[in-house]
Order: structure tokens, then C-alpha cells, then sequence
């Protein structure tokens, strides 16, 4: 529609010829406040995720000091151990020299943090840490060739063992193992001896 | 539009917004922006400098209280609006000081105030109400020509239209405009 008396000069408001300052908001205004508010519209979930991020981090460092605490309240003392003396093993019975796969069980890392691997100890089932200290001692045996930690850890596996399992021979059993079964057999037959 | 699909549009763009979605915040705010400045404007009594302060303040908190937006207790102009009354209330005792002390400099120098008064003051205020009426481009023709003081040939350089059709444009702006202007002066 083409309007044939335009009027260029009609003012907006009859008797206003200027219009006040300020009636119409600024159009650099409407656009600066937009992008400020835009930019925290699109902060909000950055913010959100580095929030969850230093909640999730701060969990993570609590459980990892919690545990520190308690394996430090758990702490065994290391026994100052005995020079056994060498056993005869019987024939027939010889002992595996290696079990590689069954060393697997126990992480390295748990061999060289003997702190963790005593948290993880005590605060495992009767079977696992049963388990645990034969794999320890497997280990240290084995790879290390660690005789006084094997020891260490063989003698705190047969005080947990049942009295007729601590002298049940297994051809499994490393030598060391082995070894220190026969000693409490030959503990036993005397005493048996003794008690008849 | 119904209240419940007003409830219902709203709450989804709170909910985009708080998910971090820009186009629902530019909805919201295209939809607000001027019924707000005209709104503030008025609080003002038009007083230009101070109408920029407290919108861009008030955008400022609803962009990070957005959370706190209900549909279902008010709409999100009124939402606003309370915003508004809480900016000017806070805003209104720094302007006393600062007006006091004004004040007192006016009486030492005899000058008039800067900010305009009276019957001039009510008309600006409704201009400022029409024009927030309006749909966005008859606003900006009427800004154009009535703030920028353009011509209709600059105009139709600036828009790549011909003249006729700004002149057409114009008169169908003033015409809703007037329309808008004389239903507040009801």
C-alpha cells in the first residue's frame, strides 16, 4: 500500500515535535546486556561440570586419606624373623618350583606398598587373606627371591590356616612353604608323643 | 495463548536456559526487553541514564536467578517486573543522596534540574509505554526516523528498500502506534 500523502515531517505524537531522550531503549544497549547475560547463560553447565568435577576430585582425595588412616591404624609390626633351620623334604612330595599364574593374584604394586597390602589384608574375608598371603609370599619368593619376606608372610598364613591344614602337604606349595609345613608336622609328633 | 501453554512454554525455556541452551534465553529476552525498559523507564520518570542502569542490572540478576523463575506462581514479565522493583529499590536511596546533593548545588548555582518534569515527564512515559507495544519493526522504523532523525531515503538506503515502501511502513508504525498511545491514555 503506497500512502499518496506521506508526510515526512507528521510528528510521532500531536504537539510533541521532539521526542524525549530515552523513550526508545537503546539498541547498543539491548544487545551489550544480551551478550553478558548470554555469556552466563552458556557458563552455567561449564560451571555446573567444574563443580561436579572438584565434588567428584574431593570424594576421591577423602576415600583415598580415609584409607591411609585406616591401613595406618592396621599397620602390623613386622616380626624380627628367626633363621630356620633346613628341612629334608620327602620324596615324591617335591615342590613346585614356580606357580606364575597364580602370582597374578596379587598386584606388584601391593608388593611394593607393603602398607596397602596390609590394608587390603586385614580388611579381607578369612579365604581371601588366606589367599593373599600365599601369593605374597609365592611372590616375594619367586620373583624377588625375598626368603625373609616369604617367610614373613608363609608363617602369617599358617597361624590363620585350621590346625589340619597347617601340616596337609601340597605339591603346590613352594619349597619354602613346604618347608616351614614339615617343621610343624615334626612340632606335632613330639607333642602327640608327649600327650600318649 | 492459554495460561497452561503459557505455563508450559515458559517452564521449557527456564529449563533450556538452566541447561545451558542461548536461544531459550534470547527468546525470553526478545520477548521482555522492551515492555521492561518501558516499564523502568517510567519508574524513572524518564530519566534515560538511569532507565539503562536498572535494566541491564535487572537482566543481570534474572540471568543468574533464572532458577528461582516459577510459571506456575507468575509470568515471566511479572517475574521480571518483581526484579525491577527490587533494582529500583535498592537503586532509589543512592539516587536521594546523589539528588540531595544535587539539589543543594542547584540552590548554591540557581540552575534548573537536568531531568525533565511534569506533563512532560506523563507523555514520555507513555510514548515509552506504546512504543514497547509495538512489534519489533515498526519500532525500529519509528526509531529511525523519530531518534535517529533519518529521512525516508536514508532509510530505504539503509534497508535496501524503496522509498514507497518505507513510507508505507512508517504509516502503518504511527498509525499502530497512535492506536497503542491512545489506549493507554484511556
Amino acid at each position: 500500500m503506497v500512502n499518496e500523502h506521506f508526510d515526512e515531517a507528521e510528528p510521532l505524537v500531536e504537539g510533541l515535535d521532539e521526542l524525549p531522550r530515552g523513550v526508545f531503549a537503546p539498541g547498543n544497549l539491548r544487545e551489550r546486556v544480551l551478550r553478558r547475560t548470554c555469556a552466563t547463560v552458556r557458563a552455567r553447565p561449564r560451571r555446573r561440570r567444574a563443580i561436579a568435577l572438584a565434588g567428584a576430585a574431593l570424594a576421591y582425595v577423602a576415600g583415598l586419606a580415609t584409607m591411609h588412616l585406616a591401613v595406618r591404624e592396621s599397620e602390623p609390626t613386622v616380626p624380627i624373623l628367626a633363621q630356620g633351620t633346613p628341612v629334608a623334604i620327602p620324596s615324591g612330595l617335591e615342590p613346585q618350583p614356580s606357580k606364575p599364574a597364580d602370582v597374578e593374584l596379587v598386584p606388584a604394586d601391593l608388593l611394593i606398598d607393603p602398607k596397602a597390602f596390609a590394608g587390603r589384608v586385614a580388611t579381607a574375608p578369612l579365604d581371601e587373606r588366606m589367599q593373599l598371603l600365599e601369593r605374597a609370599g609365592d611372590r616375594h619368593l619367586i620373583e624377588r627371591g625375598d626368603v625373609q619376606a616369604a617367610l614373613y608372610y608363609y608363617r602369617q598364613l599358617l597361624d590363620l590356616l585350621p590346625a589340619t591344614r597347617q601340616t596337609e602337604l601340597n605339591p603346590n606349595d613352594s619349597w619354602l612353604l613346604f618347608s616351614l609345613k614339615q617343621a610343624r608336622i615334626k612340632e606335632t609328633i613330639p607333642n602327640e608323643n608327649a600327650s600318649t | 495463548m492459554e495460561l497452561n501453554e503459557r505455563n508450559w512454554e515458559e517452564r521449557g525455556l527456564r529449563d533450556a536456559v538452566l541447561a545451558g541452551d542461548e536461544t531459550a534465553w534470547r527468546a525470553l529476552y526478545d520477548r521482555c526487553f522492551h515492555p521492561l525498559y518501558a516499564y523502568v523507564y517510567r519508574q524513572t520518570h524518564g530519566h534515560a541514564q538511569r532507565t539503562e542502569d536498572v535494566v541491564q542490572e535487572c537482566w543481570l540478576v534474572a540471568v543468574r536467578r533464572i532458577r528461582t523463575f516459577d510459571p506456575d506462581r507468575a509470568r515471566f514479565m511479572t517475574w521480571m517486573r518483581g526484579i525491577a522493583e527490587n533494582v529500583l529499590r535498592n537503586h532509589r536511596r543512592k539516587w536521594r543522596r546523589r539528588d540531595g546533593a544535587e539539589r543543594l548545588t542547584d540552590d548554591i548555582e540557581h540552575a534548573a534540574p537536568a531531568t525533565p518534569h511534569g506533563a512532560q515527564v506523563a507523555v514520555a512515559e507513555q510514548v515509552a509505554l506504546a512504543i514497547a507495544a509495538l512489534p519489533p519493526r515498526y519500532r525500529e522504523a519509528l526509531r529511525a526516523k523519530y531518534e535517529e532523525r533519518l529521512t525516508v531515503a536514508q532509510m530505504a538506503g539503509r534497508s535496501g528498500e524503496s522509498v514507497k515502501a518505507v513510507e508505507s511502513l512508517l504509516t502503518r508504525a504511527r498509525a499502530e502506534f497512535r492506536k497503542a498511545y491512545r489506549k493507554l491514555d484511556e
